[in-house]
């Protein structure tokens, strides 16, 4: 008897879930400070092309990956990825990435996450009326520090139960209701603060400079940068952050499409979408009102430690110059925009992980949740109590980074080359209501796989460099920690082929 | 705002703009499978 009958109330459902994966976060801080940091509007060259060369074939990979293993009943990625090739061991193996990932970001993220929901809280309270910018910025600090107050864990620990309570909720009855909501609001507040940010006259309000100081800044093209090896490598970065490929998450949801439902045209549907919140939304609300209010040289100062400080640190005071009411309405906007950005993704990072139990222990849709939810909390309590001492960073720099790079270039090899382009080509284009290019076919054998090459090759002195100088002990301990998850995944992805054997090579859901 | 800085930013948020709009009327337009196709 299946155990495992999800599946998408609709496709537009499907497109927004997909995109609501993509757009996180970094879509609002990340994007804009990437781009003033690499060349101004000549870093969208480099980011273009990157999208193009790597971003949509990589989509189109794992979209058809992840149908092609729904169809014999896997739906994460141990089992998708043996599937494509059932002769070797090591590919099921691989595919732990894809679980870890998801577990190890989700860690971080969720408590990420929480403070957007606090600072909704904040502004809804009207607590940073008054408080002054070193105010602002001190709340932050203590905030994160957990110094006097444990609000940063009540809010982590509401954040865990949300998600856990969606996710056990199932797919169209809790992540694509989650999506459906989410999306249409991020895009809402996303306008509205584009609007209020391009719009922004100097002189009012305690404004210095127009919004359009900031867009200028922003945009002003520098084409001497483009022949610059690490601006490519940050283009390359982006693309992977935004479209959150190389996690696993976007074959555990595409698992869940139709046998003949189209995946290329839904793929390239959400996959612009994301660039429209990212490229559109992403470069019209940091840094045109940040500039507007502190002009150019305090942002790129500010900027140096990435969008972060920029956003929870510094906007909440400059909406409070708009007066209690606009100010309160542009705070919750911002901070309800990126919690929507935030929610949807990591509900993305829950599905894998209930999808493996499902499929191989025979788990029921509430119990995986909240054991993902357990998980997450004894995972991420150590991002929680030592932020200070950077365990949220070193989760973010193995997890959400280097895992991506490796991850990506395995299955792409393994799709494109094991696999048979033949046979992968086939697989993209079955049911698609669209015509893809041949051009990509070519692109997805051989350029995709040199430029993740390229990718992997230009991070391995840094990750040299981060190996021997774990810098404290907290470091040490959060590297154990996640060398020990992969193991653990390792083992269980172990003892479910073991079960498989026994069960004639199949997932337990379907016995 | 400077010449250059405008043209690229239309270009690039009016090009992504076209795109996203293009790919989600071609969906909305797309027939609905049939659901004998479900994956198990």
């Amino acid at each position: 008897m299946s155990n495992n009958q999800e599946s998408w109330g609709s496709r537009l459902g499907l497109i927004l879930a997909m995109a609501g994966n993509a757009v996180g976060l970094g879509n609002f801080l990340r994007f804009p400070v990437q781009a003033i940091q690499n060349g101004g509007g000549a870093f969208i060259i480099p980011y273009l092309v990157c999208f193009l060369l790597m971003g949509i074939p990589l989509l189109w990979v794992e979209w058809a990956t992840g149908r092609f293993g729904g169809k014999k009943g896997n739906h994460s990625t141990p089992f998708i990825l043996h599937e494509l090739d059932p002769g070797r061991a090591i590919w099921k193996y691989i595919g732990v990435f894809g679980i870890f990932t998801n577990i190890a970001v989700a860690a971080y993220y969720c408590y990420l996450e929480s403070w957007t929901l606090n600072y909704v809280w904040m502004f809804i309270q009207g607590s940073f009326n008054g408080m002054g910018q070193e105010g602002v910025a001190d709340y932050f600090g203590s905030y994160i520090s957990l110094s006097g107050s444990s609000t940063a864990i009540y809010f982590w620990l509401l954040c865990l139960f949300l998600n856990t309570y969606i996710l056990s909720r199932g797919l169209s009855g809790g992540v694509e209701k989650a999506a459906k909501v989410g999306m249409p609001m991020l895009l809402l507040f996303g306008l509205f603060l584009a609007y209020k940010g391009i719009t922004l006259k100097g002189g009012e309000f305690g404004a210095i400079l127009d919004g359009t100081v900031g867009l200028n800044y922003l945009w002003t093209p520098n084409f001497d940068t483009i022949w610059n090896t690490k601006v490519w490598l940050a283009a390359a970065g982006q693309i992977f952050f935004t479209l959150s490929v190389g996690m696993g998450s976007i074959q555990c949801y595409a698992a869940y499409v139709r046998s003949k439902q189209d995946i290329a045209l839904n793929a390239m549907s959400a996959g612009w979408m994301n660039e429209f919140v990212e490229v559109v939304l992403g470069s019209s609300i940091l840094i045109p009102i940040a500039i507007g209010y502190l002009g150019v040289d305090r942002v790129v100062e500010l900027t140096q430690s990435g969008g972060l400080g920029l956003g929870f640190k510094t906007l909440p005071y400059l909406f409070t110059q708009w007066g209690p009411l606009m100010g309160a309405v542009a705070g919750i906007c911002w901070f309800g925009l990126l919690f929507f950005a935030g929610i949807t993704s990591s509900l993305a990072m829950g599905t894998p992980v209930m999808a493996f139990l499902r499929d191989e222990f025979g788990w029921k849709r509430g119990p995986s949740a909240w054991t993902f939810g357990l998980i997450i909390l004894i995972l991420g309590a150590p991002t929680v109590f030592f932020f200070n001492e950077g365990v949220f960073d070193e989760y973010d720099y193995w997890a959400g980074t280097v895992s991506l790079v490796v991850f990506a270039f395995f299955e792409v090899i393994l799709f494109a080359w094991v696999f048979g382009m033949d046979r992968g080509w086939k697989e993209i284009n079955e049911g698609a209501d669209m015509r893809i290019p041949v051009f990509f076919r070519w692109v997805i054998q051989y350029v995709t796989p040199v430029i993740l090459l390229a990718v992997l090759l230009a991070s391995i002195p840094d990750i040299l460099s981060k190996i021997q100088n774990p810098g404290n002990v907290y470091i040490v301990g959060a590297r154990l920690l996640l060398l020990t998850l992969y193991a653990g995944i390792g083992y269980a992805v172990y003892v479910a082929y073991r079960r498989r054997v026994t069960n004639g090579g199949k997932a337990i859901h379907n016995k | 705002m400077s010449t250059p800085a405008l043209l690229t930013m239309l270009l690039a948020q009016g090009t992504v703009t076209f795109f996203t709009i293009y790919f989600l009327i071609k969906v909305l337009r797309s027939p609905t499978p049939s659901e004998e196709t479900e994956n198990p």
